[in-house]
């Protein structure tokens, strides 16, 4: 169909060598001779006044080198979005995972023993686990301003006619956990002093110019005398951001005071503890319908627990409040989300930002409304779906192809939902011991960064003289495949194998500053930064060889490992690549040129929140098929269905894997997965306790890949990354509904959810709320 | 004795002299070992807790007629001596004489199998094991050999899939390379290892006689066979173990002796192969142990190890005495015989008087009329600790009345526990629905567990006695 070479092709990815052979390296496969090692000692209260910190005793323990404080931080000790991370925790401790001193030692062992040997006295503060009574007027105070990270507001029409004209009212209200990236590789840092006085950080940041920034700042250094070399990633998901930069900060710290390489490790239990979360949220849903299935008004109030720091929740919130409304059409809105900070671990980016927790109740929400309407699930969306035009909540007119009823129904095809939707309510089916139950839900999702921030990216291309390529953008690969994809771009561009290309990981001296890896921009972006690179180096070979072979540039056609003069009737190749290059190259024209990609302008109004939020959205569907053991709740995955409009599938085997891995996640989000804390201390702290899917836990999956290619993405490709995880638990939960005809509003499903309707130890905890640590 | 360990190491002879030796103690992990080495980092801490699967490696053994058993085992599990006289593969043996890549890696190419990479030579191990011990291809089967790996990116599907493709192959005929790892391997020395440095004794006894006179001489000691406890404590709380005695390479403790009336089965049984044995007679014990860890757990953890710890939740305990099991202790002085009713006195404590070793447990096997069944609730179907376990007896006459009932539970209390009163209330009742609803009110308050990170206490209570229902039901059908 298409006249693509490579792009769309089920290349194998340009990383699986190292990866299947174990050759790959990530951050803690790098040693050097010499490297101390880093150990941290942790606060002790969730919210108390640091008094005093004696490191003395650990200072004397033999092969200790250095023992730092917040004292000893030469330059920046804070850091974020809003700056109030801290590298180590200086007047207060706001959360158990604060780090108050760190030891750099001869071996872990010896630093984490020096570690334990720390005392810090502290006056212990009132605390607050609760996002909304740290609203409250008399709630503990964590941060100098109050408690409020943020307040979006989305306003539209008139709520109050609405819910008038409405027929019925369907009000709920929604739950949704915290939960933790699990990416399998741990934080790790090596960072060693160079020899023009500056310091070369090895890491896995997966924003590692944010990295940069932070760790230059600390050091009381510029920019140029940091170097950041990004590792091989072992998975990220939006985790690897402040997180990963306080363990290879503090190893620069311990690195700049000893002059010798320091490593930072976090183990299962570190990272857990320390690392931020996906927020959890709480969410008042009010729809005020008609007896056709439409809707006059949505009232919608989230609030979201942001923990410690305030981190990504301004981010977070303002594309949950873009977004709350889903892809329904709705003329009267109101929306108010909220991040508060509370002494639980802070709260960021994770796949999904901020999109999870509203479609979950969202989605809950369609399919009540189809219970009370008396149409199936698939008619209330299609009922209701955007159209191509469509005016959002925020007021934009979506001016790309809208394929949200088209994914809806390949969706509800491939799963043959409508019958088995019928047979699985009916009482024969619920009364069973293992009732089966069948699920749908949609989403659509704005692309990239939106009006949330600057949004561009870099690339470099790079022919060297015996015709191979390396290309390196400032994208990072985290196991997405952002390798093989550009690769591939750069590879149809240039029409030759991609075999050819090599994908450089970007360090912080090689490609301009491109923003973090997130948002599901890293093909949109980058890959559109690096076909652009690839065109500039074209055109130089272009008019080379225009002179050489006295033909139209214009005419030329890059293809199979030749250059062809596509002039006229009929096609003849000129040379081959490698031909031309050496051409080029013995004319003093060097193939290496940059490639930047812009994005269309955005805009946002903060106080009625107007605006067009997004260049382009993407649309999705999922379904889910359950069977549910009525005696314990427990609940099987059998089959998942999972559709998106990709815009253009580069590989398609790649994006078929960020689906599959986007399903795992966001079904275990909705039946398994939970971060459980207790007074601000994490219980969940190992793969022990904090369950993710096994493959045998894992449904039967397909994924149907819809292509209606955008002119904003290379070669009309948009995002699929996020759109994969981000509505699989409501799909899930809507299944478990059909099955058992009890609705799910706090996430996960897990067994004591399902089967009685309420969490008992999640009762536990909130009583516990009232027991706060007093003031001595 | 033999004061230091020979194993091959990736095709090669290795040998490690403790007294010598500063790097490494008898109970360094496998793990730490691998990855201070040069060239062997390909395998990866993820959890250091046998969670994860991304230190997954294979040990290669002989067996009886001469061939290599392959095992995926934890390697953040496994101390150092366990390593002698057997072969360590990991995933950098795999790598073909001309860099060619072995069919498991090749299959995970072509599936898109790897994405972030960092679990990916744990996969290829357990499916490089699952390849050369020939396993028939079923989902079941593969699904199986991979639950005790985490992938975070893939969602399994493709590797799943690389499984599928690699086991419809059928793997050459013993290569050249297996040929040379069994000549190795003969070679071997086997005789027992005793360590002693300043700070620890570290012994590795390989006969039964050897064993009893140490546990005779150190009563103090750390008895371990699988270890899978122990290492934790030295990897997570930095720990020196200073006395340890690993049984695991006493032979005769790995025996299986069937008679027609029970079943006699080694302390020092794996599960998995607990599993295979009790397959066709004790089939409720087979498929709990089908969701006992992962198959790298169950490859290391023994019939002994799981009841020596004396776990309340432990989930073999249960279903042993719901197969009216019996213990068999033994020390030098002789053999005392201890119902499994009675072994286990409080909370992790089990009655191992002046006997010093659990030697083995007799099963007898059940007649016609005897329904037995196990029930394990979890927050996840396997790999994960029980929240309630429960193995339920069922012993009915030609009237449909019950002739004995045994209802036995974990994670309801401190200890594993029978419900004594529920089982009096049903003795001599009608087997129906009307018993077992009026049984299940007394079973709601028989117990009272405790709340924590799994579970709340009355779902505990509530799972306890849907489950006996869920046994009724599915008896009835």
């Amino acid at each position: 169909m298409s006249s693509f070479n490579i792009i769309g092709k089920r290349e194998p990815r340009v990383d699986a060598l190292g990866k299947v052979t174990g050759a790959a390296k990530y951050a803690d496969d790098y040693n050097l001779p010499h490297q101390l090692h880093g150990a941290v000692k942790y606060a002790e209260y969730p919210h108390a006044e640091i008094l005093s910190i004696d490191t003395s005793e650990a200072e004397k323990v033999p092969g200790v080198e250095a023992v730092l404080t917040y004292k000893d931080v030469p330059g920046a000790n804070h850091f974020g979005l809003i700056p109030n991370i801290r590298i180590l925790a200086d007047d207060h401790t706001r959360y158990l995972g604060d780090v108050v001193a760190v030891v750099a030692a001869v071996d872990r062992r010896t630093a984490q023993k020096a570690a334990d040997l720390i005392k810090v006295k502290y006056r212990e503060l009132l605390a607050v686990f609760d996002p909304e009574e740290a609203l409250e007027e008399n709630a503990p105070v964590i941060h100098e301003g109050g408690n409020e990270i943020v307040h979006h507001k989305v306003r539209k029409g008139d709520v109050a006619a609405g819910f008038e004209e409405a027929d019925f009212i369907i009000e709920k209200t929604f739950k949704t956990q915290p939960i933790e990236h699990a990416y399998l590789e741990p934080e790790a840092a090596l960072v060693y002093p160079d020899e023009h006085d500056g310091f070369t950080v090895i890491g896995c940041m997966q924003n590692f110019y944010t990295s940069h920034k932070v760790i230059a700042a600390a050091l009381g250094l510029p920019l140029n005398k940091v170097q950041i070399i990004q590792s091989t990633m072992g998975g990220s998901f939006g985790g690897k951001d402040e997180a990963a930069t306080l363990v290879a900060v503090r190893a620069a710290l311990l690195a700049q005071k000893t002059g010798r390489p320091v490593k930072m490790l976090s183990t299962r239990e570190d990272s857990i503890r320390q690392s931020y979360k996906r927020h959890a949220y709480k969410l008042y849903y009010k729809w005020g319908c008609k007896k056709d299935g439409t809707i006059a008004a949505m009232e919608i109030k989230a609030v979201a627990d942001g923990g410690a720091y305030a981190s990504m929740s301004p981010f977070v919130t303002w594309r949950s409040v873009v977004q709350a409304t889903g892809p329904y059409y709705c003329p009267n809105v109101k929306t108010d989300v909220y991040a508060a900070y509370t002494n639980n671990n802070f709260t960021g980016a994770m796949r999904g930002f901020g999109s999870p927790q509203v479609n979950f109740a969202i989605e809950s929400m369609m399919d009540e409304l189809a219970e009370r309407v008396g149409v199936s699930p698939l008619q209330i969306r299609l009922r209701n779906a955007f159209e191509d035009g469509a005016e959002t909540a925020t007021g934009q007119k979506l001016t790309h192809r809208v394929s949200l009823k088209e994914v809806l129904i390949k969706a509800a095809e491939a799963s043959d939902f409508e019958r088995k939707w019928r047979e699985y309510r009916s009482e024969a089916n619920r009364t069973k011991t293992f009732p089966k139950g069948i699920g749908l839900s949609c989403a659509y999702r704005g692309v990239s960064l939106g009006a949330e921030g600057v949004d561009a990216a870099s690339a470099v291309v790079y022919v060297q003289p015996d015709g191979s390529v390396t290309v390196s953008a400032g994208i990072i690969d985290m196991g997405q495949g952002a390798r093989t994809v550009m690769a591939q771009i750069v590879a149809e561009v240039l029409g030759i194998p991609l075999q050819r290309i090599h994908f450089l990981e970007p360090d912080s001296g090689r490609v301009a500053d491109s923003g973090p890896t997130v948002a599901s921009r890293g093909t949109i972006m980058g890959g559109g930064a690096a076909k652009i690179a690839a065109e500039n180096v074209r055109e130089i070979m272009k008019h080379t060889a225009a002179v050489v072979y006295s033909v139209s540039p214009a005419h030329l056609g890059f293809r199979d490992g030749k250059v062809w003069d596509d002039n006229g009737k009929s096609s003849r190749p000129l040379c081959t690549f490698e031909e031309l290059t050496a051409a080029c190259y013995a004319r003093g024209k060097p193939l290496f040129a940059s490639g930047v990609r812009h994005v269309a302008e955005t805009n946002w109004d903060e106080e009625t929140g107007q605006g067009n939020a997004y260049f382009t959205f993407v649309y999705g569907a999922n379904v889910a098929e359950v069977q549910v053991d009525s005696a314990t709740g427990q609940t099987e995955l059998l089959n998942f269905v999972s559709v998106h409009d990709v815009g253009r599938a580069i590989n398609k085997a790649t994006v078929e894997g960020q689906i599959y891995g986007g399903v795992a996640m966001g079904a275990g989000y909705g039946m398994m997965e939970e971060f459980i804390q207790e007074n601000g201390e994490a219980k969940t702290i190992n793969f022990d306790e904090y369950y993710i899917l096994t493959a045998m836990d894992v449904p039967k999956m397909k994924a149907v890949i819809v292509e209606n290619p955008d002119e904003h993405g290379p070669f009309g490709a948009k995002s699929v990354g996020e759109p994969a995880v981000e509505m699989a638990a409501p799909a899930v939960t809507n299944a478990i509904y059909n099955a058992t005809g009890r609705r799910v509003q706090n996430l996960p499903a897990n067994l004591e959810e399902v089967r009685l309707g309420q969490k008992l130890r999640r009762n536990v905890q909130r009583a516990s709320v009232a027991c706060k640590i007093e003031p001595k | 004795m033999r004061e230091s360990i020979s194993f091959v190491l990736n095709g090669k002879i290795t040998v490690i002299d403790f007294l010598s030796e500063t790097r490494f103690t008898p109970t360094t992990t496998v793990l730490n070992y691998l990855r201070s080495l040069p060239g062997h980092r390909g395998v990866k801490e993820g959890c250091a807790e046998g969670d994860c699967g991304a230190c997954t490696v294979v040990l290669a053994e002989l067996n009886g007629d001469g061939r290599l058993t392959y095992r995926a085992v934890n390697s953040c599990l496994i101390f150092l001596p366990k390593l002698h006289g057997k072969a360590l593969l990991t995933v950098e043996y795999l790598k073909g004489q001309n860099g060619q890549l072995h069919p498991v890696q090749q299959a995970l190419v072509e599936t898109h199998g790897s994405q972030c990479g960092f679990c990916t030579p744990g996969f290829v191990m357990s499916l490089y094991a699952l390849y050369q011990e020939k396993t028939e291809y079923s989902r079941e089967n593969a699904e199986e050999a991979l639950a005790g790996n985490l992938c975070r990116c893939t969602g399994y599907q493709p590797i799943l899939k690389a499984a599928e493709k690699v086991l419809k192959e059928k793997p050459a005929a013993d290569s050249e390379k297996e040929q040379k790892l069994i000549r190795l391997l003969k070679n071997l020395p086997k005789e027992s290892v005793a360590v002693q440095t300043e700070k620890q004794y570290y012994h590795l006894p390989a006969t039964l006689d050897e064993l009893l006179h140490l546990r005779q001489t150190y009563p103090q000691a750390l008895l371990l066979n699988g270890a899978t406890d122990a290492a934790l404590r030295v990897t997570k709380k930095f720990e020196t173990l200073p006395a340890v005695i690993d049984t695991s390479a006493v032979a005769e403790l790995g025996f299986f002796t069937k008679t027609e009336r029970s079943f006699i089965i080694g302390s020092g049984v794996t599960i998995q192969r607990l599993k295979d044995i009790s397959r066709d007679h004790f089939p409720a014990l087979s498929r709990m142990c089908r969701v006992f860890g992962s198959r790298q757990i169950r490859q290391i953890a023994t019939l002994g190890g799981n009841l020596g710890t004396a776990s309340p939740i432990g989930d073999m305990l249960p279903v042993l005495m719901a197969y009216d099991g019996t213990v068999i202790l033994k020390s030098l002085n002789g053999e005392r015989r201890v119902s499994l009713d009675e072994f286990v006195l409080g909370y992790r404590q089990i009655d191992l008087k002046e006997e010093k070793i659990i030697y083995a447990v007799e099963l007898p096997i059940p007649g016609a009329n005897v329904h037995i069944r196990t029930y394990k609730i979890s927050k996840r179907r396997e790999v994960d600790i029980s929240t309630v376990s429960a193995a339920f007896r069922l012993e009915l006459n030609n009237k449909e009345t019950i002739e004995r009932i045994k209802l036995v539970y974990g994670g309801m209390a401190e200890t594993t526990k029978r419900a004594y009163k529920t089982e009096a209330f049903l003795q001599g009742k009608a087997w129906n629905g009307e018993t077992v609803l009026a049984a299940q009110k007394i079973l709601v308050d028989e117990f009272t567990p405790i709340s924590d990170a799994r579970s709340g206490a009355d779902f505990r209570r509530i799972a306890a006695a849907n489950l006996l229902l869920k046994f009724w039901q599915e008896l009835s059908k």
